[in-house]
């Protein structure tokens, strides 16, 4: 039997981080991981997906390459040889992470990971003592009744990866952030897309001002966008599917495949297989911590999607060194006040902090400021001059509530607004901050102008 | 059209505070009517108005701070035209729109400007209630460059210097919710990443701030709100008990001498505490040492006896000063100490009537108080504490008398005045009183 200060059941972006925070703190430390390194994030999210979506934007570049003076012929997929990219895209980085873990002197098991009873990890009929356990299993695509994934038809984010061809035609059901993504790739690569939300507006959880901008400009680009719209039901035929819609427009669409893109579903069976640790799961699965992380076992923490709450890799890297951090000692506190994240659409949509609709319901006095990338020079030598950015103040200090980009680069740009929010700034720091010309982040500049009315580069406010 | 003028109260004072304007723009005022009062660093002064008429403008709000011999406001006829550059002064900049500078002592038309750099003496002045803010801010004001007349600096500058985050570290929506809730940061200790003041430290400080400004919430207590008086007797005794090495020495002294004496001049009222002065201020001229100053490197000894005489009012007390004291008659002084005393309990304290005390006598006989220990009021080195005048029965030559006894204690600081000198002093002091040589 094998003791350890700290074991972490799961490589993805929470656990990693978290086995190598508890290594850097002096924490004997070991993970165990029955897939590959980098969970869903490096394997089947974050990463792939990225990959994906350069690609397909670089198609759109070749195929628009004549309007930038530049003649391409016989532009082609080759769909193989982009999965193959994607796989040595995703290699390098899991890579990355066993090196880290050699350095770092964390043992590795690779394995199914029980737990027998509190402080002991069972692995390949092995036990690990462990004075502090962090659970970090993460999360896998919800299915829907009746919409259960066959692999081939109707299939979800994993299988949309490793698809061998370009579909002809696809319905997306869920417009969140994988939804938009595959929409747009699929987009990109021509495939007839239907792209469907139940919700009034696309990315339900963005600011609606960019989102219904983001709406319109994936209309222009002729992906069917269906809002408010429920799928009733699926016929699963011998070379495609027909779908039925309710609610919208109610009528019936016929495509090659279905992707169902709905959220994801907490990994916790870990929990649920040892009734002995009595935590009860929440809805989707979730295992329930405080914002120490701590489960309502002591010595027993949980991280990342697995407690269902912010569905993204770098908040289960904060989340996770926020355990590491309190499992060896110390005492931290995760604070999601200041938690960035962008959807890959295309353009992205990047947003950090409160939108005013959150702001007003938490009863602010919301001030805003807002600029459209149609004005800002640097877009317009991309070709992209699609997007606004909006900054949303509390009219009494000024505070930074929220930063929201819709445009080029904005997964990039949020940066700003999440240093500026995380140093408590307020909307007349940026105002006075000098940006660089030309480039795209002038457009947070003149929406921060904006919000004094005295933007540059916009119309005044009447 | 006449222009009220900041009255110069003494060359010591060179500015001061509008406290209140007892007149508002409109209102018919006469000469001699009390038209502002004024907080100097010392006290609070009631000015009158210099001109008869209507009271057309006025030129500093209250709580604002400006030297002596500005122009504060304009008294003239209902109908006569304001002159073009009065225009209404913002309370933000309030130096900056005021025109009339710090005149010279000889200056014969008061209202013509001085300009910048006659002031100046090598470093920039700096106001005291600037050299205040900057103490509690944390702020080196020499650092600062002065919008006042010749680079004086003045408060809004350090405050402007403090927003600007000059000196106290503290997050931009921090500093915004502070400004809001006019709530001062220089105390606060900040709890973001290197004791940075975040919006979490500001809430707290809000929330205690709110617990404790509900006094009616607690039952028998009365919160008593601060006085300026209040303040500048705080900020005093403190500064003195905190920095001065106070020691006492006691002696008794024989008053049948003094007591003979008052009985043989009925033709003029002396009171005891007269005859204390008098003979202290007598005392002083043959101790300078006694007579003197801690300025840090060295040793000031005064060969001018100003002394002060605490006068108890109902909201405080003050000092008013007898000047050259050891040069006055005992009728000069007993009139003089009377006439101050007078002033102080109506209020009519001028600046130059209660500064430049070099030693100090208080007088708690009247409440019945035998003896008593007084803090040093600085910038003095020592104070004298006069307790009441009783009969007791004392031992002379073997035999048992009844003898007028008065209990005099002699505060020191040590730093100035050793105890064998004070001792010396006191038994100097005893014999003249004892002698009755008035």
């Amino acid at each position: 039997m094998k003791n350890y200060d700290v074991v972490v059941i799961g490589a993805g972006p929470g656990g990693y981080v978290a086995a190598i925070r508890a290594a850097q703190r002096g924490a004997r430390t070991a993970v165990v991981e029955y897939r590959n390194l980098g969970g869903v994030c490096l394997n089947e999210g974050c990463i792939p997906t990225k990959t994906l979506i350069h690609t397909a934007e670089l198609y759109r570049k070749l195929q628009n390459a004549a309007e930038f003076g530049i003649e391409v012929r016989d532009v082609r997929v080759n769909v193989r040889k982009m999965l193959d990219r994607k796989e040595t895209v995703i290699g390098i980085n899991t890579g990355g992470i066993g090196a880290l873990f050699k350095a770092n002197g964390i043992d590795l098991y690779k394995g199914k990971a029980s737990i027998a009873e509190a402080g002991v990890v069972e692995v390949n009929g092995e036990k690990l003592t462990a004075k502090n356990t962090i659970i970090a299993t993460g999360g896998r695509p919800a299915q829907l009744p009746g919409l259960e994934f066959d692999g081939t038809r109707v299939i979800g984010s994993t299988d949309a990866l490793n698809l061998e061809r370009i579909p002809e035609s696809v319905v997306v059901i869920g417009a969140g952030a994988l939804g938009t993504e595959f929409a747009c790739i699929w987009n990109a690569f021509g495939a007839k897309v239907t792209l469907v939300e139940m919700m009034p507006t696309i990315l339900p959880r963005s600011d609606s001002e960019p989102a219904k901008l983001l709406e319109r400009i994936l209309r222009k680009k002729k992906i069917d966008v269906r809002t408010g719209t429920r799928v009733e039901k699926i016929e699963r035929k011998e070379d495609g599917v027909t779908v039925h819609f309710a609610g919208g427009k109610a009528d019936s669409v016929d495509a090659e495949i279905v992707l169902v893109a709905i959220g994801l579903q907490c990994n916790s069976e870990i929990v649920a297989n040892s009734p002995a640790l009595n935590i009860p799961l929440g809805k989707r699965g979730g295992i329930p911590v405080n914002d120490r992380m701590e489960s309502p076992v002591p010595g027993i923490y949980a991280i990342g999607d697995v407690i269902d709450r912010t569905w993204l890799a770098h908040g289960a890297s904060a989340e996770g060194i926020v355990a590491a951090t309190n499992c060896t000692g110390g005492n931290a506190v995760m604070d999601y006040r200041v938690l960035p994240a962008c959807n890959f659409s295309s353009p992205e949509l990047a947003s950090v902090g409160l939108t005013e609709q959150e702001a007003k319901d938490q009863g602010y006095t919301v001030k805003t400021g807002s600029f459209l990338f149609a004005a800002n020079g640097r877009a317009h030598t991309l070709g992209s001059a699609e997007g606004m950015v909006k900054i949303i103040g509390d009219a009494a200090t000024d505070e930074i509530l929220g930063v929201h980009i819709l445009g080029p680069e904005a997964g990039e740009m949020i940066a700003v607004g999440a240093l500026a929010m995380r140093v408590e700034g307020t909307v007349e720091e940026i105002a006075s901050t000098i940006h660089t010309h030309p480039t795209l982040s002038e457009a947070l500049w003149e929406a921060a102008e904006d919000y004094y009315g005295r933007g540059i580069h916009s119309k005044p406010k009447k | 059209m006449h222009e009220i003028l900041l009255p110069k109260m003494g060359n010591s004072v060179e500015e001061a505070e509008i406290v209140k304007w007892f007149k508002k723009e409109g209102d018919a005022v006469e000469t001699g009517d009390p038209l502002f009062s004024i907080q100097t660093d010392k006290a609070e002064v009631e000015c009158e108005s210099t001109a008869s008429g209507i009271l057309r403008k006025i030129l500093v709000p209250e709580g604002v701070e400006v030297p002596v011999l500005t122009v504060v406001a304009l008294v003239g006829d209902a109908d006569e035209a304001l002159p073009d550059n009065m225009g209404a002064p913002s309370a933000s900049a309030p130096a900056a729109q005021v025109s009339a500078p710090i005149a010279g002592p000889a200056a014969a038309a008061p209202a013509a400007p001085v300009s910048p750099g006659t002031g100046a003496t090598g470093k920039s002045p700096v106001s005291p209630r600037a050299r205040k803010a900057a103490e509690a801010l944390g702020i080196n004001p020499a650092t600062l460059s002065g919008s006042g007349v010749g680079g004086r600096v003045m408060e809004q500058d350090v405050l402007a210097s403090a927003r600007s985050g000059g000196a106290v570290k503290i997050t931009p929506t921090a500093r915004r919710m502070a400004e809001n809730a006019g709530l001062s940061v220089a105390q606060l200790s900040g709890t973001g990443i290197g004791g940075k003041i975040t919006k979490a430290d500001i809430a707290r400080s809000l929330e205690q701030g709110i617990a404790q400004a509900a006094p009616e919430a607690k039952e028998g207590i009365r919160t008593v709100p601060l006085s300026p008086m209040r303040r500048i007797i705080a900020d005093r005794m403190c500064a003195s008990k905190y920095s001065a090495p106070h020691y006492y020495i006691t002696v008794e002294v024989d008053m049948s001498a003094a007591k003979n004496f008052r009985a043989a001049n009925r033709g003029f009222k002396v009171s005891y505490n007269d005859l204390v002065l008098f003979a202290t201020a007598r005392a002083l001229r043959s101790f300078p040492a006694v007579n003197a100053r801690w300025c840090g490197d060295f040793i000031e000894e005064l060969s001018e006896v100003n002394l002060g005489m605490a006068v108890a009012l109902p909201t405080g007390l003050i000092v008013p000063v007898i000047r050259n004291a050891h040069l006055l008659s005992l009728e000069g002084l007993s009139s003089t100490a009377k006439a101050l005393a007078e002033k102080a309990q109506t209020g009519k304290l001028l600046p130059d009537d209660y500064q430049g005390n070099s030693f100090t006598v208080s007088n708690l006989g009247a409440f019945g108080v035998d003896q008593f220990t007084a803090i040093i009021n600085q910038p003095d080195s020592a104070i004298l504490a006069v307790g009441q005048m009783k009969d007791r029965a004392v031992v002379i030559d073997g035999g048992i008398h009844i003898r007028p006894v008065m209990k005099l204690t002699l505060s020191s600081d040590h730093r100035v005045i050793d105890g064998a000198v004070a001792a010396q002093f006191m038994s100097h002091l005893k014999s003249i009183l004892e002698e009755g040589a008035f």
